[in-house]
């Protein structure tokens, strides 16, 4: 059984509310007109086709994308100061990043807890990384060790495997020890057992009541671990439990909206990406 | 400047030359003598912080790709200087207004057209020095010009040094203090956001930084090859060490032992004081890229002759 660690008056709260978000890159918006009620305590997974505004949904959670308009409370309070009290962590794609960078895998899993040593204040926020001990030190062991990396903290992240990198990402997400777990694709290009660890991971922190939301266009894997299906294709096609989500008719559905619309607007990019996730599909 | 900062600013500046010369006495005869001079000391004092100062944000320059950036910022400083020297102010102060007032551009033009960052920086800075071009060829001689093209670290007076110092040390205190944000903010500004922190802040500092640095180094190296010690210092420094305090001390060190060997170097072949400078530390690299034992290239070639054939 599920923990719903935020009830309150019987119901749900909501992790993550959302209304009326519209974000546009150049002409055509990506999302238009979102309104979204995202439960606490869950293992959330959001699917959709290739530029169905997946990403773009995590972007704007995480505070690099501005909406054109639309507004977004978690936990019942502005984003903005959510994202200050670092109750927000965010896990993106390893390709954003550059893993030349002189770095040892401790560095970058400690530099998750920068947010919480600005807020304590004082001289201390000064102090050079290596300085850094107490509650910091002890959770950083910790996500070191859940995500399996312990033994190679010190190593340089030039040297690890794409399935390590992702595990560094979420070591860094998870030593915030944030309310709302945000995951870019957490399970794209890793093998068998890193899939299998990071699921485990995922599941346990959401066991200890954080919510975590995840992007993917894995539709097995979404069926595998998910409590929870958002189904989403520049507006949100449906929610709710993975079986009635997953059914072949919504999943027709979510794929479609993509495939008629451009077909009527003439924009033979998107008829790809929606005809390459139905063959996924299939 | 009332009279008594001035005097306690002399005061500062003598003490360090005075620890300066400590050191400089340790050095071999050979490379020691030169700096028996009054001036030579000043210009050595310069140097040196230039040097350290340039090698310490090269990291930087190198982990964000801001090579070009910082060639853009370098060249934008002239018109700065030509206007400062226009309405007698210091040029210190037009110069980090040119050279921001360029910064500002660049983004603007990134974020409000297709244009490309590369473009856009080709675009602003060429604008910029053209400008700075003119206003000179009609104010002053092509002697000043050469001086603030190419530096003349011999000619460095007390306010000038004052000047390299102050911003010297507040860039260290800065590079020091906020350290976890600037790294960060190089390694992942997504995270950054994500954390609360405000990049845009971080940004333009990290960018008033390097524009402040490059101004101070206007007398040393010059606009045309200060971007050199943004880049080569911390580029030698990434082929050597793997961890970012490690290479930013590095790339320190390496900034200051080129500006003493090459300004020992122009005053004993009477050359150019900046361009001696640049190919000091040019060699540097040269020595990283061939024997870093981990990436130099020897290294490298020696390590793969080991691998074993399969049978």
């Amino acid at each position: 059984m599920i923990n719903h660690p935020r009830i309150a008056g019987g119901t749900v709260e909501a992790a993550v509310s959302i209304r009326d978000l519209t974000v546009a890159y150049d002409r055509d918006p990506v999302l238009a007109g979102v309104d979204l009620d995202l439960p606490a305590g869950r293992l959330i997974t959001v699917l959709g086709p290739n530029g169905a505004g997946k990403s773009t949904l995590l972007r704007v959670l995480a505070g690099t994308l501005k909406p054109l308009r639309g507004e977004i409370r978690i936990n019942d309070r502005p984003i903005e100061e959510e994202r200050r009290k670092s109750r927000i962590a965010y896990m993106p794609q390893q390709e954003q990043l550059d893993w030349d960078f002189p770095l040892s895998v401790r560095d970058v899993v400690l530099s998750g807890r920068y947010g919480h040593i600005r807020q304590q204040g004082g001289w201390q926020r000064f102090l050079p990384p290596s300085l850094i001990r107490g509650d910091h030190y002890a959770a950083v062991r910790r996500a070191l060790q859940d995500t399996d990396m312990l033994d190679r903290q010190h190593a340089s992240i030039d040297s690890l495997s794409g399935g390590q990198r992702k595990r560094v990402l979420l070591a860094r997400a998870l030593v915030q020890e944030a309310d709302l777990l945000l995951l870019d694709e957490p399970l794209a290009g890793v093998d068998g057992a890193s899939e299998e660890l990071i699921m485990r991971v995922l599941r346990q922190t959401r066991d200890q009541g954080h919510t975590v939301l995840m992007v993917t266009h894995d539709i097995m894997g979404a069926r595998k671990s998910a409590d929870h299906v958002v189904l989403i294709n520049r507006q949100v096609v449906g929610q709710g439990p993975p079986d009635a989500m997953l059914a072949d008719d919504m999943l027709a559905r979510v794929a479609t909206i993509n495939w008629i619309k451009p077909m009527a607007e003439d924009h033979p990019v998107s008829r790809c990406d929606a005809a390459e996730t139905t063959g996924q599909g299939a | 400047m009332s009279e008594r900062l001035y005097d306690m600013g002399v005061g500062v500046v003598d003490a360090f030359i005075g620890l300066m010369m400590i050191g400089v006495n340790l050095l071999p005869d050979a490379l020691a003598e030169s700096f028996q001079y009054a001036f030579m000391q000043r210009a050595l004092l310069t140097a040196l912080v230039v040097g350290g100062m340039c090698g310490l944000l090269s990291s930087y320059v190198i982990l964000k790709r801001w090579s070009l950036l910082g060639d853009a910022i370098s060249h934008a400083v002239l018109p700065g200087v030509a206007i400062a020297y226009l309405l007698n102010i210091p040029f210190f102060i037009g110069a980090l207004v040119t050279g921001a007032l360029t910064s500002l551009g660049i983004g603007v033009i990134e974020r409000h057209t297709r244009i490309k960052a590369d473009a856009a920086m080709g675009l602003m800075f060429t604008a910029a020095f053209a400008l700075g071009i003119v206003i000179i060829s009609q104010i002053a001689t092509s002697t000043h010009l050469m001086h603030i093209l190419f530096g003349n670290v011999l000619g460095v007076r007390y306010p000038a040094l004052m000047l390299t110092l102050a911003v010297g040390l507040v860039s260290l205190l800065v590079v020091i203090l906020y350290y976890k944000e600037l790294m960060l903010y190089v390694f992942d500004p997504v995270q950054a956001r994500s954390l609360g922190l405000n990049t845009s802040v971080i940004h333009y500092g990290l960018i008033l930084l390097l524009t402040v640095a490059i101004v101070a180094s206007l007398e040393t190296v010059g606009i045309i090859l200060v971007v050199a010690m943004l880049i080569t210092p911390g580029a030698t420094a990434y082929l050597l060490v793997n961890s970012l305090p490690a290479m930013m001390v590095l790339a320190s060190a390496i900034g200051m032992l080129s500006a003493v060997i090459g300004l020992s170097l122009a005053v004993r072949l009477d050359v150019a004081s900046g361009g001696a400078i640049v190919l000091v530390v040019t060699g540097f690299f040269l020595l990283a890229f061939l024997f870093a034992p981990q990436r130099g290239v020897i290294g490298r070639w020696l390590r793969r002759q080991r691998i074993p054939r399969p049978a």
